[in-house]
């Protein structure tokens, strides 16, 4: 079964969206911020992640970067999901290798839109 | 809402629109009148079907119709409709009408996200095969058809369908709203249509997407809308019901295309016989 990361520091929001995610065919694993998600990737990098942008420690889009720049870390498909809603913050994340963006809030058919417009 | 509340509503759609509603549940009825109700100042969907009973009240049957009439939709719904006409029909569109410009149409665009998919899709291709795609669009309803125009979606529109690049590259963000760019609003053309009804010509198109709308429709409405809608495509143009969409009399006026379903040419028409 394809794995997904869910990287929220939120508990309720993890469980939701893990729902969702477990829904589209997917073993969920969870995070709560940058470094626990690194973690977890090193163990075992996932087919998907779905992360938040502002999370304590080492936030979204510098654990995004350190992805990309780990080995194997080219390959997990990226989907941000953030209350932050500017192009610019967009263009951004795009830039540090996001594959699609979730505008915060999201629902099950707006996430099931993105993994399917990502490719997943 | 009674029996004969909605026996009212499902007799005036079919008669002014040629809409089917039959098939819908009192409780979708109820739900679009009661916001009917609201945006009219009535408290209820009763009441509106009440005043409207009135001979005087023409123009609230029409929005009654109007309301019944809206669609769902969302942007490059089908994905793989849209990818078979990015790859597919409109390059081979492109090279069979070197030189002139091709009409696209969209027939029944409720609040737009279709007619702005291809606006999307011919502002993409234009980099590749030049500015040469209009695209028309046409609603029953004018109350969307007036939303549309404006170019205007939610937060949560434009995340059902639209990916993200694209978003970024065509709309710009206004307040917590998305409004398509300039460009994209430029290259759209809008109509109030009844397609259930005679309409004047609006010309030859080479696509029309006609979508999700004719299996909504009553055996009379669809007849007169596919004839209606065989006399505004090109000869060797194509028109797109939805991917999964059933139309009885489609045969008698279009052939399928091979290729994804849905997709359709015009049957030729028989000749006259002399007398």
């Amino acid at each position: 079964m394809r794995t997904c990361l869910v990287v929220d520091d939120s508990r309720v929001i993890r469980k939701i969206a893990g729902r969702i995610i477990e829904g589209l065919g997917f073993a969920v694993i969870e995070a709560e911020d940058g470094l626990e998600a690194m973690a977890a990737c090193k163990s075992a990098m996932p087919e998907a992640v779905l992360l938040d942008w502002s999370l304590p420690t080492v936030d979204g889009l510098e654990f995004l970067r350190q992805l990309r720049a780990a080995p194997g870390g080219g390959a997990p498909v990226v989907v941000m999901c953030t209350v932050r809603n500017e192009p610019g913050q967009i263009a951004e994340a795009l830039a540090a290798g996001a594959d699609e963006y979730i505008m915060k809030p999201f629902d099950g058919d707006i996430i099931a839109a993105k993994f399917a417009e990502a490719g997943l | 809402m009674s029996p004969d509340d909605l026996a009212f509503v499902v007799a005036l759609c079919g008669l002014q629109a040629g809409l089917n509603i039959a098939a819908d549940r009192t409780y979708s009825t109820e739900t679009r009148l009661t916001a009917l109700a609201r945006r009219q100042g009535l408290v209820s969907a009763e009441a509106v079907i009440a005043a409207a009973r009135h001979p005087s009240q023409a123009r609230l049957r029409w929005r009654i119709v109007e309301a019944m009439a809206a669609g769902e939709t969302s942007f490059f719904r089908d994905r793989a409709f849209f990818e078979h006409l990015r790859d597919g029909l409109l390059p081979g569109l492109g090279e069979a009408r070197k030189g002139s410009r091709l009409r696209l149409w969209s027939a029944g665009c409720a609040t737009g996200q279709e007619a702005y998919s291809l606006a999307i899709l011919a502002e993409e291709a234009a980099e590749t095969w030049g500015d040469r795609a209009d695209v028309y669009a046409s609603d029953i309803n004018s109350a969307e058809l007036q939303r549309a125009r404006s170019g205007l979606f939610s937060q949560s529109e434009v995340q059902r369908g639209l990916p993200i690049r694209l978003l970024i590259r065509h709309f710009e963000k206004v307040g917590e709203d998305w409004q398509a760019s300039p460009e994209l609003r430029a290259r759209l053309r809008w109509r109030r249509l009844n397609l259930a009804a005679r309409f004047e010509e609006i010309g030859s198109f080479d696509v029309i997407l006609c979508r999700y709308v004719l299996s909504r429709m009553d055996a009379p409405g669809r007849i007169r809308a596919l004839a209606s809608l065989r006399r505004a495509l090109a000869p060797d143009g194509t028109l797109a019901l939805g991917m999964d969409e059933t139309i009885a009399e489609i045969g008698d006026f279009f052939l399928a295309d091979a290729g994804p379903p849905g997709i359709y040419r015009s049957r030729p028409r028989p000749a006259i016989a002399a007398a």
